[in-house]
């Protein structure tokens, strides 16, 4: 896994290439360019970090044939689309699906420089959240079964006598698995538990 | 018995009210406030069916056949019920066309043959004599009955004849009236209707209920006689059968149709159509009040006379005398009187019209010698010819009576004339329905039905009389069997109606429609016949071609009418503006009114001089009869050319919007193809104005992108600009006679770089001398370097092999070059020269072109008349061919 957020470049003309490549190697941005989306396909690994600055239009697949693909693939890389064209129609297609910026040809190297630094912010923002799911989802699945049921009705807000009664077990025992999934858990309050969780479902909500 | 005077006095004072009511109703006429414009009144007049025949007559049928006397009621019944389909049509008809009598109805109908209006009059006036004979002999057997013989000339039916002449005459023909109207007689002939029914409701009631109680009583007696009894079963009597049943209902359907008095008062003395509407149920009702008493008045006669010395025609007589009922007898002879004189008074005044304006007049027309045509004022002979008529039309009645009137009962002598007028149906009815009947067929139809008619009842008539010899009848003429006039070709078994109907009827329909359809009908007659056929899609007739002065018109118009008349029809005619062309078509349709159609054809072909026709003319008049036909065809024809605009419109439009969708295109591809050197061109020119401490090598690098990108840029707008001019026609041509092979070989030169720089070879093979072409040396070069460079480009660097070669083929010289390259699949042949298309990248590298070359390229060599395609397989190479054709007469110059 590539860590060194690096910015892909894929452009059929040359001169853009070669434009790019300056333009982000010489801001200390480590940048890759490829004349096709299949060039991009064959060397970009999934979770490598970083973004996409990609034309809408390509010899072979298309920017926005590309984006469909990597969306299907299930990558999540940012894309920054750029188009010659100038219509609304297109922008409008490529943010709906799913694209953080565009830009116009003829641009701006500086105003590219920052829609490309966003994007690596974006990608960087995108990964923690990714990553402190990760943690949740692994502490979660250390739970048993019995303290995922206390954690549920806690975080339903119940007392822990009435937590006692659903599972028919006595107080003293809801209080020690109380204990023992905030320690699994790695909170120091109900509360921090309760925001946590409901963090976590709000993330497991389809997006929309 | 009465006393002779007192009867005669009643009777003409009787005769004097119907002249006060007649003159009176004129009067209201005259002053603008006609009595008769009422349906009620209207359906009154057509009552004008029951006459004496009725009015004596039914009663001795049902003495004899009981129900048998019905079917003469029921067919008028059953035909009125059809009459808002066939009358109003006819009305319609004859209001538009002016028509004056039955006969010029059909002679209008059939190209205003004048021919035609000839042979209905003859028909209907011998068909009718028996009929207004059945009235004289009613009447003075009436008289007989009620007052005994007239003592100084016993001859009682040739006085009634005189009488009503004279009467009809006083009453028809005082004056000329352009549209035949005769608003007194209908308002006689309406209150005549209503007479002759309270006097027959009178003696019916008298009947039932006075000498007998109740119909009950009279039937009940009726039943307990075993002679009569049989006469209360349905169809029961003697002539009883269902055929003749079924002939009898038919032929008075016809008669309520055709008879002349009948159409007189029906179409001729119509006000106003919508008096159809009451007619078409008031009528049915009359028929059935008049008929509620024949019965019983019938079975009391037969009661009350069991011996038969009385004849059954005049029990509504003789039952009420014996009872020395002498007031209702009075009355009864009234009523009869009503019934005889109405329907003399009608049929004369029709059949009178028809002898004037169908018969007599166009032979007086034609008859040059007479000058008829350039006499001043002809309503004194018009008058003159109708009230001949009349005499003559009654004098022949009497003689009919005379000859065979004592033979045949009151019923079978209407019977005779029933059947000659439905003699008409065949070409009236056939002539408003079928545009196909013609004259010939008309002609034909009618005179073959005419002659079955005579042979098969009005010979055995005379026969029966004693006239002829009665073997006649019983062996055929001249002993032929199979020509017996009661049963011809053997047909025995029917009664005489029933027969003569039958061969009559096949004779009549066969002639009218086998030479209908054997001849197409001429250009008058097709005129004609959409004329009444369509009447009810376009009203109005079509003008008549020719010219007349205006004062010869006035002339013409003005011999027939009177002066005053024409001079307050020209009066009209100048108030309403109507143009000098129209006048003919006019004065015609008022004269038809007053001398019938033909006649009035031919009086004013006189005055008209009609063009001579030439062939060319002939053809428009045909195209003016059937352009009628045609009417709504064109229509049709019309919405269908506009729903063909509409679509080559929509077409269009698609079309258009398709070039402007194409034209965006463009404009949008354009703008994308200038935008991307334009972004490399900005970017870098602001690195290098920002960052001016870039190293020398990388400032070097950056300007020589930006002297690629603004050459590739400004070919580009070169290019488009050269699209443009090429597409829109501007492109400017400098044409002269060029060697190819000098221009490939510097073309070859000017590329050589292009070619060293990928190490390719480019090989020319081009033969020692070719003819010269015709074209625009430049743009040549222009095609030659296209192709060159994108060979360069495609091929392998260090392996490519670029072959040009020139050859002469049939009038053109043909160019190929061919390269080892990757070769283009065929899915891109076509594709390639599209606007922006490129087949793929070189492998050298991104491809430079701007995808405009080959489209440029194709365009020029299609400008000079010659063909640029491609030949190729995928991983084979690619030849790129074109051809230029031989400038005229270059082979032999090189």
């Amino acid at each position: 896994m590539n860590q060194v957020p690096t910015a892909y470049v894929v452009d059929d003309e040359e001169s853009i290439r070669s434009l790019w490549e300056w333009l982000l190697a010489s801001n200390g941005i480590a940048v890759r360019t490829f004349g096709s989306a299949a060039a991009f396909i064959q060397s970009y690994r999934s979770g490598d970090a970083g973004c996409l600055v990609l034309d809408v239009r390509l010899p072979g697949m298309s920017g926005p044939e590309l984006q469909d693909y990597l969306r299907r693939e299930g990558i999540g890389i940012p894309i920054v689309f750029m188009s010659a064209h100038g219509d609304v129609r297109t922008a409008v297609n490529a943010m709906k699906g799913g694209a953080v910026d565009f830009i116009q040809k003829p641009f701006d190297y500086r105003e590219a420089l920052a829609i490309v630094r966003r994007a690596f912010e974006r990608d960087v923002q995108e990964r923690s959240r990714k990553a402190r799911r990760a943690q949740l989802a692994e502490r979660l699945a250390a739970l048993t079964e019995r303290e995922r049921g206390v954690l549920q009705r806690i975080v339903e807000g119940k007392a822990n006598k009435v937590i006692a009664a659903e599972l028919d077990i006595s107080v003293k025992t809801v209080e020690a698995h109380r204990a023992k999934v905030m320690e699994k858990m790695a909170v120091d309050s109900v509360a921090e538990l309760v925001q946590r969780i409901i963090g976590f479902s709000l993330m497991e909500a389809p997006r929309g | 018995m009465l006393e002779t005077p007192v009867v005669v006095a009643i009777a003409f004072a009787y005769l004097g009210l119907l002249f006060a009511v007649a003159y009176y109703a004129d009067q209201r006429a005259d002053a603008g406030r006609s009595v008769i414009a009422s349906p009620y009144i209207y359906s009154l007049s057509l009552a004008v069916y029951a006459t004496a025949w009725t009015f004596y007559g039914s009663v001795g049928r049902a003495a004899d056949n009981g129900v048998g006397f019905l079917p003469i009621y029921i067919g008028p019944t059953l035909m009125i019920a059809l009459w808002w389909v066939v009358m109003r049509k006819i009305l319609r008809i004859s209001k538009q066309n002016r028509i004056t009598s039955l006969a010029d109805f059909i002679a209008s109908r059939y190209g205003k043959s004048a021919l035609l209006g000839g042979v209905v009059t003859v028909i209907a006036v011998i068909g009718i004599l028996p009929y207004i004979s059945l009235q004289l002999k009613a009447v003075s057997a009436s008289f007989t009955t009620v007052a005994g013989a007239l003592p100084p000339l016993a001859d009682t039916a040739l006085w009634v004849a005189l009488i009503l002449a004279a009467f009809t005459i006083a009453f028809g023909t005082r004056h000329i009236d352009n549209a035949e109207h005769h608003e007194g007689m209908v308002a006689a002939i309406a209150f005549e209707s209503l007479v002759k029914l309270l006097a027959f409701l009178a003696v019916g009631a008298w009947v039932t209920w006075g000498l007998y109680s109740g119909f009950g009583d009279i039937f009940a007696r009726v039943a307990a006689e075993p002679e009569l009894a049989p006469m209360l079963a349905p169809f029961g009597g003697v002539a009883g059968d269902y055929s003749s049943w079924i002939w009898l209902t038919i032929l008075s359907m016809l008669a309520i149709m055709f008879l002349p008095r009948q159409f007189q008062v029906t179409v001729i003395e119509n006000k106003d159509e919508g008096h159809l509407r009451k007619a078409i149920w008031l009528f049915p009702l009359y028929m059935l009040a008049i008929n509620v008493f024949v019965l019983p008045i019938a079975f009391g006669g037969l009661l009350h006379f069991p011996d038969g010395a009385v004849d059954a025609d005049s029990f509504v007589l003789t039952l009420p005398m014996s009872q020395n009922q002498e007031l209702l007898a009075l009355v009864v002879f009234i009523g009869g009187l009503s019934a005889a004189t109405g329907m003399v008074i009608v049929e004369t005044i029709a059949l009178s019209t028809m002898v004037c304006n169908d018969l007599v007049m166009p032979v007086l027309l034609r008859m040059r010698a007479l000058r008829l045509s350039e006499r001043a004022d002809l309503t004194g002979l018009l008058l003159g010819i109708r009230r001949g008529a009349i005499v003559l039309i009654l004098l022949l009645g009497y003689l009919y009576f005379k000859i065979a009137g004592e033979a045949y009962a009151l019923v079978s002598i209407g019977l005779i004339s029933f059947a000659a007028v439905a003699q008409f149906a065949p070409a009236a009815l056939g002539g408003i329905f079928w545009k196909g009947g013609t004259r010939r067929g008309a002609l034909a139809g009618l005179s073959a039905g005419f002659i079955v008619w005579c042979y098969t009842l009005l010979l055995p008539a005379f026969a029966r009389s004693e006239w002829l010899p009665i073997g006649f009848l019983e062996h055929g003429p001249f002993g032929i069997e199979l020509l017996k006039p009661l049963a011809l070709f053997g047909v025995a078994g029917l009664d005489q109606i029933t027969h003569a109907m039958i061969w009559s009827m096949v004779a009549n329909i066969g002639c009218y429609v086998g030479l209908s359809l054997a001849q197409a009908p001429g250009a008058e007659e097709r005129r004609q016949a959409t004329l009444f056929v369509d009447v009810f899609r376009h009203p109005g007739t079509p003008p008549r071609r020719g010219t007349a002065s205006a004062p010869e018109l006035f002339n013409v118009l003005a011999r027939f009418v009177g002066l005053k008349a024409a001079s307050d029809a020209f009066g009209e005619f100048s108030r309403q503006k109507i143009p000098e062309t129209e006048l003919i078509h006019l004065v015609e349709k008022q004269l038809a009114g007053v001398i019938g159609a033909s006649s009035a054809h031919i009086m004013l072909a006189s005055v008209v001089k009609e063009e001579a026709l030439t062939l060319d003319q002939v053809r428009t008049v045909l195209d003016e009869a059937s352009q009628i036909v045609l009417y709504s065809h064109r229509l049709e024809q019309k919405s269908q050319e506009l729903e063909r605009a509409t679509e080559e419109l929509r077409a269009a439009n698609a079309r258009l919007q398709e070039l402007d969708r194409m034209k965006d295109e463009f404009v949008s591809i354009v703008s994308h193809e200038l935008r991307t050197p334009l972004t490399s061109i900005r970017s870098f020119t602001e690195i290098l104005h920002d960052n001016p401490q870039l190293p020398a090598a990388e400032r070097a690098r950056f300007l020589g992108i930006v002297i690629k990108e603004t050459a590739r840029l400004s070919r580009l707008i070169g290019q488009v600009l050269d699209v443009s001019r090429l597409e829109s026609g501007r492109a400017q041509w400098h044409e002269s006679l060029i060697d190819l092979r000098q221009v490939i070989e510097d073309t070859a030169a000017a590329t050589g770089q292009l070619f060293r720089e990928r190490d390719a070879r480019l090989l020319c093979s081009l033969p020692a001398r070719v003819p010269r072409v015709r074209a625009d040396r430049d743009r040549i070069v222009q095609v030659l370097v296209n192709l060159l460079s994108n060979a360069a480009k495609f091929v392998e660097p260090g392996r490519g092999r670029v072959e040009i070669a020139l050859a002469e083929e049939a009038g053109a010289l043909r160019i190929d070059v061919s390269d080892n390259g990757p070769g283009i699949s065929a899915e891109h042949q076509e594709l390639i020269f599209d606007k922006f298309r490129q087949a793929g990248d070189p492998p050298s590298g991104k491809a430079e072109g701007s995808g405009l070359g080959l489209y440029i390229s194709r365009r020029i060599i299609e400008h000079c008349g010659g063909r640029l395609w491609v030949a190729s397989r995928a991983g084979h190479g690619a030849c790129f061919s074109f051809t230029l054709p031989l400038a005229e007469g270059a082979a032999k110059a090189a």
